[in-house]
């Protein structure tokens, strides 16, 4: 269930909600991060459920020389007024057997909210790719029939973004000819509950599922694309290439790159033990 | 993906399982608590059908356990409770705790203070469990006071803790901590610093607490021994003058030799040779 701080009631409605999915190389989570951090955004609630390994730890989020503690729990809800924007940050993987009980509640949820749109971002194991996936850009997004109404054209034409491939037969590595969309299967090998939250939600809401092939390993250029590719469809922050020193408008943020969280320091683990070689 | 020696290999995600959905459980263990018949009629007469509670400390592992045990745990407390999670048949549990092998976690209310409570965890709860022992937990002690008070004590092997500085000039075992932002005062140690973690029964307990907007905090030992020793234990000592701890605290003489008493115990377990 979704706890608000504070127990204050909040509404949604007409927020976009990004939803990080839990997948290979956990690229998703780590573009929610990066959109956490470099908006400065506000954690507005908690999403406490039995399906999800409990965590806990220190602000992710805090300045590297800061000396507080602000506890962070293993799924949390984030937005920003300014850019209408809600993001949900899941840290801990889900109890095995569980997952589709959560994916239940949180399609239940997002129709409660009354987002204006949805977009799911995953990931899809590198491995798995068809020939024709395996050279060029590495992005890929399926989009339900309201988001193609609305974005479908500025995705293919304006964008340049390739919709993801659909396949014959599951897991026959052919393809499908470009147009037939009517037909065929989309596999996310590695993509967590997306599909099957997409598929749960296309019906009735807009939204746009966004994924990032990728292999395991240090994941954070995938990530910064994927997050570059949001923030350019969404308009999130406008980067400048160097501060503008003559900022006439006082108190307006000049982004000039993605702020890394502390969150992210060691990322694979502490350096070794000099003693080891003693 | 290609193996060294060319067969394939399926390739596993350390952030997803994709067999996941083929194992679909609708059965999903819980913990079940059972209390004291006196605590029962008791419950019977209070509207809220819950305990008033304004201490509550909740020992897991045996490092923590064993403090509590040592340092806390006087004649003055009695078992009002018990919470069981995971117990299969070929169990083996013994009613005064005195097996490193009990799956049962006690919980304990002291007759002169009644609302003082204590529970040791000794087992191992998986993360599983967590939620419904938490639950369970709380299904009879109410959180509502304002001056509620909740300490949860745990241990953590040294590999786990990443830092710059490399462990072996940390002097281990040290303590760590996280509180929730209701909880005013200052933890005895340094707070629990990025990008390390608690995960388990002690992260749900701090979870409910936040949610909750309770006064709470976690202490972790970080050890590096093995088995356990009453260096381990003593770590949590310097805690018998915090919040809230202090108000519980009676300086126990026998402390010392519980704490022995406690070590042999899981020294005969631990013998690989005699």
């Amino acid at each position: 269930m979704f706890v608000p701080r504070d127990n204050k009631p909040i509404d949604f409605k007409g927020f976009t909600l990004i939803y990080p999915a839990l997948s290979v190389g956990n690229v998703a989570q780590l573009m929610a991060d990066l959109l956490i951090s470099t908006m400065t955004m506000h954690k507005v609630g908690y999403i406490q459920h039995p399906s999800l390994i409990p965590l806990v730890g220190n602000d992710p989020y805090a300045h590297p020389s800061a000396t507080t503690c602000k506890v962070v729990t293993c799924c949390e809800v984030y937005d920003s007024v300014e850019h209408n924007v809600v993001i949900v940050q899941q840290r801990s993987p889900f109890i095995k057997g569980r997952r589709n009980a959560y994916k239940k509640w949180l399609a239940q949820w997002i129709r409660e909210c009354g987002f204006s749109k949805v977009v799911i971002a995953t990931s899809s194991s590198a491995d798995e790719r068809l020939d024709t996936q395996i050279t060029g850009p590495q992005f890929r997004f399926v989009a339900s029939d309201k988001i193609e109404a609305d974005y479908g054209e500025m995705f293919r034409n304006f964008y340049e973004w390739d919709e993801l491939e659909r396949r014959q037969t599951f897991p026959a590595p052919s393809v499908l000819e470009a147009g037939d969309r009517g037909q065929g299967q989309l596999y996310i090998p590695g993509g967590g509950i997306a599909m099957a939250l997409f598929n749960d939600l296309c019906s009735d809401t807009p939204v746009v599922l966004l994924l990032m092939f990728c292999s395991e390993g240090d994941n954070i250029p995938e990530a910064i694309e994927l997050t570059n590719r949001i923030n350019r469809w969404l308009g999130l922050i406008l980067f400048h290439s160097r501060s503008i020193a003559d900022a006439s408008d006082v108190g307006v943020v000049k982004y000039t790159q993605w702020k890394i969280p502390v969150s992210w320091k060691l990322f694979f683990g502490s350096r070794f033990d000099q003693t080891l070689f003693h | 993906m290609a193996s060294y020696f060319g067969e394939i290999l399926q390739s596993s995600s350390r952030a997803v399982d994709d067999d996941d959905d083929d194992f679909e459980t609708e059965e999903i263990a819980t913990t079940s608590v059972r209390w004291s018949p006196m605590v029962k009629a008791e419950l019977l007469k209070i509207p809220e059908k819950k305990l008033p509670c304004q201490i509550l400390i909740v020992a897991i592992g045996p490092a923590a356990s064993g403090f509590v045990q040592s340092h806390l745990l006087t004649d003055d407390f009695q078992v009002v409770g018990a919470l069981f999670s995971g117990l299969s048949d070929s169990d083996v549990n013994t009613f005064d705790q005195m097996s490193p092998a009990d799956k049962n976690c006690y919980i304990y209310r002291s007759r002169q203070i009644p609302d003082v409570f204590m529970c040791l965890c000794k087992t191992d709860v998986s993360a599983e469990q967590s939620y419904s022992w938490t639950e369970q937990l709380f299904s009879c002690i109410s959180t509502a006071s304002p001056h509620f008070y909740m300490s949860i004590l745990c241990s953590y092997m040294t590999s786990e803790y990443r830092s710059e500085v490399p462990v072996s000039d940390m002097n281990p075992p040290f303590l760590r901590a996280l509180k929730t932002p209701r909880f005013a005062g200052t933890p005895l140690c340094p707070y629990l610093e990025q990008p390390n973690l608690v995960s388990g029964l002690p992260a749900q307990l701090l979870t409910y607490c936040q949610m909750k907007d309770v006064k709470a905090v976690l202490y972790v030992c970080y050890t590096d021994t093995l088995y356990l020793d009453t260096f381990t234990m003593e770590v949590f000592k310097p805690l018998v003058q915090s919040t809230p701890i202090k108000d519980v605290f009676q300086e126990n003489k026998k402390a010392g030799e519980v704490m022995k008493h406690i070590v042999d115990i899981y020294s005969l377990k631990n013998s690989l040779y005699l």
